[in-house]
């Protein structure tokens, strides 16, 4: 029984429809030609399959074209799409043509030699299924809706459209508060010499409600960030916002942080993906504690790790005929930071064209297609390459001090003896990370360090033996919370943690009832912005510096509210006067102008937003369970 | 029910919803406004003349600077959405004339939606409403290759044609840019009323402020 299932008023209704005359049949449909589902297109029509592809803009390429999105944070090389990126490069050069607008036409005429069709302007409002079973789709171009018989349906959209039409599980947002990666806007900007692409960050959006994206297109287009608009001529804003994150698919293989911090991989990868955890917002503290773990409590946001991608976290869990091959597929949102970079994209499209090529060809369900027949395209074409694999590694190009970086593989202290060297420098993060690894065989060690007379190996150890679970380590803890410790570490060629903040971290993490009042000081004291830390906005190895936003007083604050919120959750007794002070303090309408004037559409007000409904909801939350 | 739907985040749907305010809701497909005159690199003619509304006068100078039209005019455009509601990446689907109302089918992220209205005015142009079309590609230092296509080609096509045009002229300045909307050169006939629906081309004004000018004198009038 065929069944239509689509999207009304915002829930998915189902129902069946009987017999289907489809008005046209393929072998794969693409659900978006973005960045992933151009390439999807194009490799799939390459192997000789019969391709439609649908798109919303009128070009294709999405964020990597429209976006003006050109460069991309490490990744792998390797891969079909790099003939690809050849190709445009020549082209540009040929023709006298930016690389977007090259990668534009080259894409648009490889498609078109392939035989692959496009559909611009074009939308899918529908998705046929026989149960799980995805069979094809409606298809919506101006006011005419047709449909589409398919062997495999590609969902290439980015916002998982096609896969949640079609009811498949899925998850999105931070678990603080269900917001998402704040969004950008990009421009083409001109210097004097040179074009280039210029990016704002905004605040958050919800991509899913049209008067939200509304609300954020008319904030961001016409704002005008004062320090940028002196400095470069703008040419054009570019058409598509920049979404960093959306909602994710649960699918048949996921991958996760945590299992990723064990040590356990998937063994059907099809390929790794390798990149800092960034999650491009300052507000850090509101992101989980597997997260908070490494890139506050150890200091290592910055560190770069390898996450070997399964092949079947694009199919959808209990789904077939189906892969979602974008920024949408199967990875935890601690992960996601990490697996959606430009060459991501383009691995993940090459993964999902073999697979279905192999799946059509050979008439075998998606399920039933083997991996090693896969696993041997993917191989050959240097997509999946063993040797991609590799530790955690410290990369880039530049420290924090804007000295040349060395690129290294971290290898993890195993034996407590030798975390002491590296916990006397500003560097501590690889020894308290190590010391969490260790566990228990660390601390001894570590409390005997607590003692010592040098400051940064008595705190440092302190740091670390917090992260073993060591309660030890709280007095030295809140000695840092009352002084407002404001050293910055040096782990990390970008966004280091103030010593301070790692230890209110901490103190949230081990529930400490007895720094409650020190934090709740921190939060709600009206003096509190003028302490002398909170005036030094040139600390070189902060995070990225804004005029009119005080990053280490929202740090300090922020850091506060979560381990307050940590304390209540853990110690039902503390609650009451825990939200008496979330109220005393956020409740004022004049909350959050020593943090930032900026309006609450900006990223930077949307931070101090998101601070105060933290605070609130938890105090909410709580009065309910009472 | 809103009083009026304007179908096009145009210009001059921009000037009809101001003066509507509340009682106006502007669908655009895109998420983009005022792309008809600079998505489309058309940034029309006759600048010195003046409009005959005070908003547009400002309008009007804002898009200039130092004396040029600025190639980001248009972000001067949404702060005039301001007071109606808007919904950007919706598509409509259907419209079906009831008694007194409308009762339009639109799609986006959510779905299907109904909504109803007294009055639709529909600001787009298109294939239907075009005598002719132009592709443009946007050069460095800001001029603009115009290439006109037969209405029957698609962006596809149109892309291919300007770019292989501009080889054989032998233009070598840096392609900045290729439009993401057609340049429409709308009939002389398609402001009309026509089944209740009013059209209302915003491409059929010189250049943009004129259009936004004109949205602002029908606005008052569907106020009335």
């Amino acid at each position: 029984m065929i069944e239509l299932s689509e999207y009304q008023n915002g829930l998915v209704r189902r129902r069946p429809v009987g017999e289907v005359h489809f008005d046209r049949e393929v072998d794969v449909l693409v659900c978006g030609l973005g960045t992933a589902g151009a390439l999807a297109a194009l490799f799939s029509a390459q192997n000789s399959l019969s391709v439609l592809g649908i798109e919303e803009l009128t070009c294709v390429g999405g964020t990597h074209t429209a976006g003006g999105v050109q460069g991309h944070y490490f990744g792998n090389a390797g891969g079909r799409y790099k003939a690809i990126d050849r190709a445009v490069r020549e082209w540009a050069e040929e023709h006298h043509t930016l690389i977007g607008e090259s990668r534009k036409v080259v894409l648009e005429q490889a498609l078109c030699r392939a035989g692959a069709e496009i559909c611009y302007q074009s939308s899918v409002c529908g998705v046929y299924l026989d149960k799980t079973r995805v069979i094809g789709a409606r298809v919506l171009k101006d006011k005419e809706v047709f449909s589409v018989k398919a062997r495999v349906v590609m969902d290439c959209t980015a916002e998982a459209y096609v896969a949640a039409m079609a009811g498949c599980e899925m998850q999105c947002g931070r678990e603080s508060d269900g917001q998402m990666q704040p969004y950008s806007m990009v421009s083409m900007v001109y210097n004097g010499e040179k074009y280039r692409y210029n990016n704002i960050d905004f605040g958050r959006v919800d991509q899913y409600d049209p008067v939200s994206l509304s609300e954020a297109i008319l904030f961001s287009r016409s704002y005008e960030i004062p320090e940028q608009s002196r400095k470069e001529k703008l040419i054009r804003p570019m058409p598509l916002i920049g979404i960093r994150e959306g909602r994710r698919i649960v699918a048949e293989e996921g991958v996760s942080l945590s299992a990723l911090f064990r040590g356990e991989t998937t063994k059907s990868p099809m390929y790794y993906a390798y990149a800092d955890l960034d999650k491009h917002g300052w507000d850090i503290a509101f992101d989980g504690e597997i997260l908070g773990d490494w890139a506050i409590g150890a200091n290592l946001g910055a560190y770069n790790v390898t996450v070997p991608v399964p092949y079947r976290a694009i199919l959808p869990k209990g789904y077939e005929g189906l892969l979602v091959p974008c920024r949408a597929l199967g990875v935890d949102r601690d992960i996601s930071s990490c697996v959606r970079m430009i060459p991501d994209m383009k691995k993940l499209a090459e993964g999902a064209a073999e697979w279905a090529t192999i799946a059509v060809q050979n008439k075998l369900s998606l399920r039933e297609v083997p991996y090693e027949a896969l696993r041997a395209r993917l191989t050959e074409s240097g997509c999946l390459k063993d040797g991609d694999d590799r530790p955690v590694r410290v990369d880039g190009k530049r420290n924090w001090d804007g000295t040349a970086l060395v690129p290294r593989d971290v290898f993890w202290i195993t034996n407590a003896e030798a975390l002491e060297a590296p916990l006397r420098s500003e560097a501590p993060g690889e020894a308290i990370w190590s010391a969490k690894r260790m566990g228990e065989t660390a601390q001894p060690k570590l409390r005997a360090l607590l003692a010592s007379e040098n400051e940064n190996l008595r705190k440092n150890a302190a740091l670390a033996l917090a992260a073993t679970g060591d309660r030890a380590a709280l007095p030295l803890l809140r000695d840092m919370l009352a002084e407002r410790d404001g050293t910055m570490l040096k782990d990390c060629r970008k966004n280091n943690n103030l010593r301070g903040c790692m230890a209110i971290y901490w103190l949230g993490r081990l529930a400490d009832r007895d720094a409650t009042d020190g934090l709740m000081e921190l939060i709600g004291d009206p003096k509190e912005s003028e302490r002398e830390i909170y005036q030094n906005q040139n600390l070189k190895t902060t995070r990225y510096k804004v005029a009119d936003f005080n990053d280490v007083l929202f740090q300090f604050t922020s850091q506060a509210v979560m381990a307050l919120i940590r304390i209540g959750k853990v110690h039902p007794k503390d609650r009451a006067r825990i939200a008496e002070s979330f109220e005393r303090t956020f409740s004022s309408p004049d909350y959050g102008r020593h943090i930032t004037a900026r309006p609450q559409n900006s990223s930077e007000g949307n931070m101090v937003l998101a601070l105060k409904r933290i605070a609130l909801s938890a105090k909410k939350r709580w009065e309910q369970d009472q | 029910m809103y009083d009026v739907i304007v179908l096009g985040a145009s210009f001059a749907g921009a000037g009809i919803a101001s003066r509507l305010q509340t009682s106006c809701l502007v669908v655009e497909e895109s998420l983009r406004a005022g792309y008809e005159f600079f998505a489309a690199f058309a940034f029309g003619t006759g600048w010195e003349k003046l409009p005959t509304q005070s908003e547009s006068r400002a309008l009007r100078e804002a898009m200039l600077e130092k004396g040029e039209i600025s190639l980001a005019g248009d972000r001067h455009l949404y702060p005039y959405f301001r007071g109606c509601d808007i919904l950007f990446g919706t598509r409509l689907f259907q419209i079906e004339r009831e008694k007194d109302s409308f009762l339009c089918t639109l799609h986006n992220a959510k779905g299907f939606s109904t909504l109803r209205a007294k009055r639709i005015v529909d600001t787009r142009a298109s294939e239907r409403n075009s005598r002719a079309k132009s592709y443009n590609l946007l050069l460095e230092g800001g001029e603009v290759f115009s290439l006109p296509v037969p209405l029957t080609f698609d962006f596809v096509k149109a892309r291919a044609a300007a770019f292989a045009e501009r080889e054989k002229r032998g233009e070598e300045k840096t392609v900045l840019l290729s439009a993401e909307e057609f340049d429409y050169h709308v009939k002389q006939d398609a402001s009309c009323e026509k089944d209740g629906i009013l059209y209302f081309p915003s491409k059929a004004f010189e250049n943009p402020f004129l259009a936004f000018d004109a949205g602002l004198l029908l606005g008052e009038e569907l106020t009335k």
